[in-house]
């Protein structure tokens, strides 16, 4: 009985994780080329992960996360000021953010 | 490069990394219709919003130090620890400043802008400022003009922290990054940015191939 029951949640919990783990990953057809040029698929889609759900830091706390010369993207919109490290940057290539009701994508 | 996210069917588009590389560039997609757009023109190249352009909105590309003492009152992103190693400003000779202003496109090398800081020219029937500022390795552009009256700039100089400039017109003395009259009779007046890429002068001579190139006086 003990067992049954075990297998039962067992049998249950590996459904659920099946059905999320099933969540297709994302394909998207690559274009042979695009106005002339050859277009490369080089990794798989969501391979490098966009910020969706940036967080900003200020005051000292900004400054104990940056040095000196590292090189920033700086905007200024809607009342706002942030800076966006390349570095940062590189490794993320887009940030999905807001300045207020402004939506935008900071890319490099 | 920063661009405005267009609204579809009640929401902003949301951009993804494709994995896709297209003219040595990165191509983008948005979650919501999957269309394709290229990071360096901004265009949809692909899918159902093909041929649409999104708005690129004015950046600097500077060094933390000139932002944060500009902008004492800056955010900046958090890392939250993940790994993205610290990146320091270059300069490089090749680079350049690039404008895309109505129909035309114009190159400012940094070449020239080292020689000449302070670049005056009308394109498109617009007067353009780029101010560049040699220890950041830093190029701003600016439309010159307040209140439809065109100004022109002198006396690029370092004051403390922050970097003036002075207009010939009124005399007014300006913070040359933050683009804002700081005493003298335009004093409060701000000068609007214009979007601009920073690039090699080459990649930019290929994507605006009519493109206009200034060059400093000799």
């Amino acid at each position: 009985m003990g067992l049954a029951r075990t297998i039962v949640v067992f049998a249950l919990l590996s459904a659920l994780a099946a059905s999320v783990a099933a969540q297709p990953p994302l394909v998207l057809p690559v274009p042979r080329e695009i106005d002339g040029s050859p277009v490369y698929g080089v990794l798989a889609p969501d391979a490098i992960r966009a910020i969706d759900d940036p967080t900003f830091l200020r005051g000292e706390a900004a400054g104990r996360q940056m040095v000196e010369d590292e090189s920033v993207l700086g905007v200024r919109l809607g009342g706002q000021t942030r800076a966006y490290p390349l570095g940062f940057l590189t490794a993320h290539e887009i940030v999905n953010d807001h300045f207020g009701d402004i939506a935008v994508a900071v890319t490099w | 490069m920063v661009y405005a996210r267009p609204i579809h069917q009640n929401r902003s588009l949301t951009f993804g990394v494709s994995g896709m590389l297209w003219r040595s560039s990165l191509i983008m997609f948005d979650r919501e219709t999957r269309s394709l757009w290229s990071h360096i023109t901004g265009k949809a190249v692909a899918g159902p919003l093909e041929g649409m352009k999104l708005r690129m909105l004015p950046a600097i590309h500077t060094t933390w130090g000139l932002w944060s003492s500009a902008h004492p009152e800056t955010q900046v992103l958090d890392k939250r620890g993940r790994h993205a190693p610290a990146q320091p400003h270059r300069w490089e000779a090749t680079y350049a400043l690039g404008l895309v202003v109505g129909d035309e496109a114009v190159g400012f090398p940094f070449r020239d802008l080292e020689r000449q800081p302070l670049a005056h020219l009308t394109t498109a029937g617009i007067p353009l400022l780029v101010v560049y500022i040699k220890p950041a390795a830093t190029a701003v552009a600016f439309r010159r003009e307040i209140a439809g009256r065109v100004l022109t700039f002198r006396r690029l100089m370092r004051d403390g922290a922050s970097w003036r400039m002075e207009d010939r017109e009124t005399g007014s003395r300006w913070n040359a990054v933050t683009g804002e009259a700081v005493s003298g009779p335009l004093e409060g007046a701000q000068l609007r940015f214009v979007p601009a890429t920073q690039a090699y002068l080459s990649s930019w001579r290929q994507l605006h191939p009519a493109g206009k190139i200034w060059s400093a006086s000799p």
